[in-house]
């Protein structure tokens, strides 16, 4: 498995990153992207099995992220954010997300929330 | 719906706060936190080093924040990231700060069960004897935890 995270902020790639390992994914290769501009970009010249990303990043914030990059792929894209509500969450999924991890996030909501994408 | 916070929502939302914040140091693999004392301020003044402030809108309007020493803040972002303190670089931590900083909000989103809770991009501060204020009109809980032998601060302004 290939993984994308994009987020703005580099402790919280590393939070993402150690959370995924500790929740003992079978993972070949992760890939970081500091705003969805430069996740869109990596996109374009590399092929990725999981998309993690935040919402609010400067630049191109997550949810424009997601719409781009629905314009050319269908890999599964989980939100990782604060922003919780609802209403939030039901327009990033009728945006093309599929997903949604809130913060604080422990290993095992992530294998919970994630553990379809490695099956 | 925004405005101040009415008085029976005031307890309940400091209370998800400061169990987020052991959460999160918890989860996190901070073993030792512990609940040392709590204070009521008439003004939002962030005292320490290492110092992470949030604004919060929405169904309750309120500041958030963060204070330790420079040598907790640092071993703190070490710990959350798991890497070890000379492998940080100073930006690290103003970025860790911040991150924990919405992190502990976003805690205690979930657990005051309060919907429309909005929290702004986190600020954070590193440096020498900083004294950051925010003018607010509501009272502040200065609530004071022991990590190791040093001491955290949680500023709750609702
Ligand atoms: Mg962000």
């Amino acid at each position: 498995m290939r993984i994308l995270i994009v987020d703005d902020s580099s402790v919280m790639r590393k939070i993402v990153t150690r959370g995924l390992r500790q929740a003992g994914f079978a993972i070949d290769e992760i890939l970081e992207a500091g705003d969805g501009q430069q996740g869109l970009e990596v996109l374009s010249n590399q092929t990725v099995d999981l998309i993690l990303s935040d919402w609010n990043m400067p630049n191109m914030d997550g949810l424009t992220f997601v719409r781009e990059a629905r314009k050319t792929i269908q890999t599964p894209i989980v939100m990782v954010t604060t922003e919780g509500g609802e209403g939030k969450v039901n327009e990033a999924i009728a945006s093309g997300a599929n997903g949604h991890i809130k913060k604080p996030f422990t290993p095992d909501t992530l294998k919970d929330t994630l553990g379809k994408y490695f099956a | 719906m925004s405005g101040p916070v009415p008085p029976e929502q005031q307890e309940p939302l400091a209370e998800a706060l400061k169990t987020s914040l052991l959460d999160v140091l918890e989860t996190m693999a901070w073993s030792a936190v512990k609940l040392s004392r709590e204070e009521q301020h008439s003004n939002f003044m962030v005292r320490g080093e290492a110092c992470g402030v949030m604004r919060v809108h929405g169904a309750v309007t309120g500041l958030i924040g963060l204070a330790t020493s420079q040598y907790t803040g640092k071993e703190l972002v070490s710990r959350i990231v798991g890497l070890s303190t000379d492998m940080l670089q100073p930006e690290d931590i103003t970025d860790g700060l911040a991150e924990l900083a919405n992190l502990i909000g976003g805690g205690m989103k979930a657990k005051a069960g309060i919907s429309g809770i909005h929290l702004d991009p986190p600020m954070a501060m590193v440096g020498q004897g900083i004294l950051a204020e925010w003018k607010t009109e509501a009272m502040t809980r200065v609530i004071t935890f022991e990590v190791g032998r040093d001491q955290l601060r949680l500023y709750a302004n609702f």
